[in-house]
């Protein structure tokens, strides 16, 4: 996405009073939900410090872990497949379904697949894929992508819902139960006739060889019971090393994602069943993630708690970021996941405020990370901004010189705005200041104060 | 009741579904024909080790060996026994102990889980030794994907009752 089309998108955004709405009621509610949950969990900063130290593992341990799990699902029964790259992942998917003449199939929530483009590249090899999470599949039948991770439909409100419903026969009320009930009887059918289930993995146990999976609705379970062949989509970083490691990001995952002591359904799949199972282990840039100053983010568990509090995310919704993972998980990890191409904008959709280190389960240093983005996207600028960043930072280090410079940048501003550059500075969005700033006012109050703390900062 | 049971009954009561103390496997036959002849159930299946229900008119009987396949004609009423839970948390867990078993859950409209002994927490060695796929249920089937309004019954199960078993003989363990 260009720079200008990336803007036009946000603002267009900013400026949907609908989205507005609805993003501030959602939001608000899993807010409270989740600090409900979280105040709940006895000894809960305890077991962020274990769940740390659990997923925030050296590359060369997650190598590890790689060839444990594949041979430990190897030897229960699970057939699995390596995918460098989302190209690979998506023909190794084709080519399962291929091989036994699938032309439908049923998926599970699955932000990997949406990753790597598996519906797309489906439907260029002649197969039908139907979501079966509620939101996941109000958002395909709209043709748009998810706007949460856990909650793809989160921008959406009820009226959308039943206009989306529409063209397929519904004509019934905006009551959410009535909708949910409309989604229900039609896809159970697709579950009983699909050829194929695919579904992602939230974990992956070294020790047992398993794929947990947790959901609400029971679509995962459908997909992983009813259809002959079950595929499941799983990034290397998703594997844990034991149960208990898995139970304790299983706990912390419920409470953060939707404010639950427990979510309603969590399977731990074999390969032996009566399904042919597969396992598609992607890597699609997690190594390289790893080996990169942005490993921490490789711990994420995937609950959406940064993007549920942080205040850019509220304003812009999902789809302001244009891009798979939105908010500041998705800044952290798309270069190397989604590899955009150019200047990465996202690292500036971000106020610094914090908010999302503070609720993320598993400690991620997520603004440290976004400011780590930051550099890597200045790197790449011409020699105009580098040379007035290098600018702003010497100024910054001086602070006499700084209070200077501001001075003479309010006088010139306000000489332009009555030398008729009115239209000028309104077309650059810089506002007149007043005659006197707040500081000015203030002088002698912030002197004082700095004397009493005894910090220095030399005339301020 | 052990505190590992209440705890059971309480987190199951929280998380939507319903709980019954039923004196016996008599009282438990009595319950679940009550539940089939509940609004619109049109199918029944049951574990073997539950005792035998007589079904009202008109509900047709899915045995475990059609579990696999069976596609139940209209609403479906499931019961199962618990066999463990999801480790030390009090959620009551289900062993694929024959083919079809999940499946047949996740088809119900109604859902009887049985409680007739203290289930025993997962670890990591038992898990080792279990063949094939453990679901672990903390009540109905719920989404909160539209407004996050909450509604019971998105794909699996509407309604899920936690049903303990307090048998004369066992009277000790629960």
């Amino acid at each position: 996405m260009s720079a200008r089309s990336f803007l036009a998108n946000l603002r267009r955004r900013l400026g949907d009073p609908t989205l507005s709405a609805t993003l501030s009621r959602s939001l608000a509610g899993t807010r409270a939900k989740r600090a409900h949950a979280v105040e709940a969990i006895e000894g809960y900063e305890a077991l962020r410090d274990a769940a740390s130290a659990a997923r925030d593992l050296p590359a060369a341990r997650r190598e590890e872990l790689v060839d444990a799990f594949a041979k430990a699902a190897r030897a229960g029964g699970f057939r699995i497949t390596h995918a460098a790259t989302a190209a690979e992942a998506c023909a190794a998917v084709g080519a399962i379904l291929a091989a036994r003449g699938v032309t439908r199939v049923v998926k599970g929530k699955s932000m990997i697949s949406e990753e790597i483009g598996l519906n797309e590249a489906l439907a260029r090899g002649g197969v039908e894929a139907t979501e079966t999470d509620l939101g996941e599949w109000i958002v395909q039948l709209r043709g748009e992508a998810p706007s949460h991770i856990t909650a793809p439909a989160l921008h959406l409100n009820r009226d959308q819902v039943r206009e989306t419903f529409a063209p397929l026969g519904y004509a019934g009320t905006n009551d959410p139960a009535t909708l949910a009930g409309f989604a229900r009887e039609k896809l159970r059918a697709e579950f009983l006739s699909a050829g194929a289930g695919i579904c992602g993995a939230n974990l992956a146990l070294a020790d047992a060889g398993r794929i947990l999976l947790v959901e609400n609705e029971g679509n995962g379970g459908l997909v992983t019971s009813c259809p002959p062949v079950l595929v499941i989509l799983a990034g290397i970083d998703r594997i844990v090393a034991t149960l208990d490691q898995a139970l304790l990001a299983h706990r912390l995952l419920t409470a953060n994602a939707t404010g639950q002591a427990v979510n309603a359904y969590t399977h731990l799949l074999s390969g032996d069943g009566a399904q042919e199972r597969h396992i598609v282990l992607v890597d699609n840039g997690r190594r390289a993630l790893l080996a990169s100053p942005f490993a921490p983010a490789a711990a994420c568990i995937r609950c959406g708690a940064c993007m549920v509090a942080c205040p850019v995310y509220a304003r812009t919704g999902g789809h302001g970021y244009g891009a798979i993972y939105p908010g500041p998980i998705g800044i952290a990890i798309a270069r190397h996941l989604l590899r955009p191409g150019g200047d990465d904008p996202l690292p500036y959709l971000c106020t610094l405020c914090g908010r999302c280190d503070e609720v993320c389960p598993v400690k991620i240093p997520l603004s440290r990370l976004v400011v780590a983005r930051r550099g890597e996207t200045g790197s790449g600028k011409g020699i105009h901004e580098r040379l007035a960043f290098a600018l702003h930072a010497r100024l910054c280090e001086r602070p006499a010189l700084y209070h200077l410079a501001g001075r003479i940048g309010r006088a010139l501003v306000r000489l332009l705005s009555s030398c008729g550059g009115a239209r000028l500075l309104a077309r650059l969005r810089v506002k007149v200041p007043p005659a006197r700033s707040f500081r000015d006012a203030c002088g002698d109050l912030f002197r004082d104060s700095s004397r009493t703390r005894g910090n220095g900062g030399g005339d301020a | 009741m052990t505190p590992r049971l209440a705890a059971l009954k309480a987190a199951f009561g929280a998380a939507s579904g319903t709980c019954v103390t039923l004196p016996d496997r008599a009282a438990l036959a009595g319950f679940l024909a009550r539940e089939a002849a509940s609004a619109g159930i049109a199918a029944y299946f049951a574990d073997p080790d539950l005792p035998p229900v007589v079904l009202p008119p008109g509900v047709a009987r899915i045995s475990p060996a059609e579990a696999g396949t069976a596609r139940p004609a209209g609403p479906l009423l499931c019961a199962l026994s618990v066999d463990a839970t999801l480790g030390d948390r009090p959620v009551p867990g289900l062993f694929e102990r024959y083919p079809g078993r999940r499946r047949m859950m996740h088809l119900s409209t109604r859902l009887a889980l049985v409680v007739a002994a203290e289930p025993p927490p997962l670890t990591a060695e038992r898990l080792a030794a279990l063949p094939g796929d453990v679901t672990f249920v903390a009540g109905p089937s719920r989404t909160a994907d539209i407004e996050k309004v909450v509604v019971l019954g998105a794909h699996g199960p509407a309604a899920a009752t936690l049903a303990f078993v307090l048998d004369a003989g066992r009277t000790g363990e629960l």
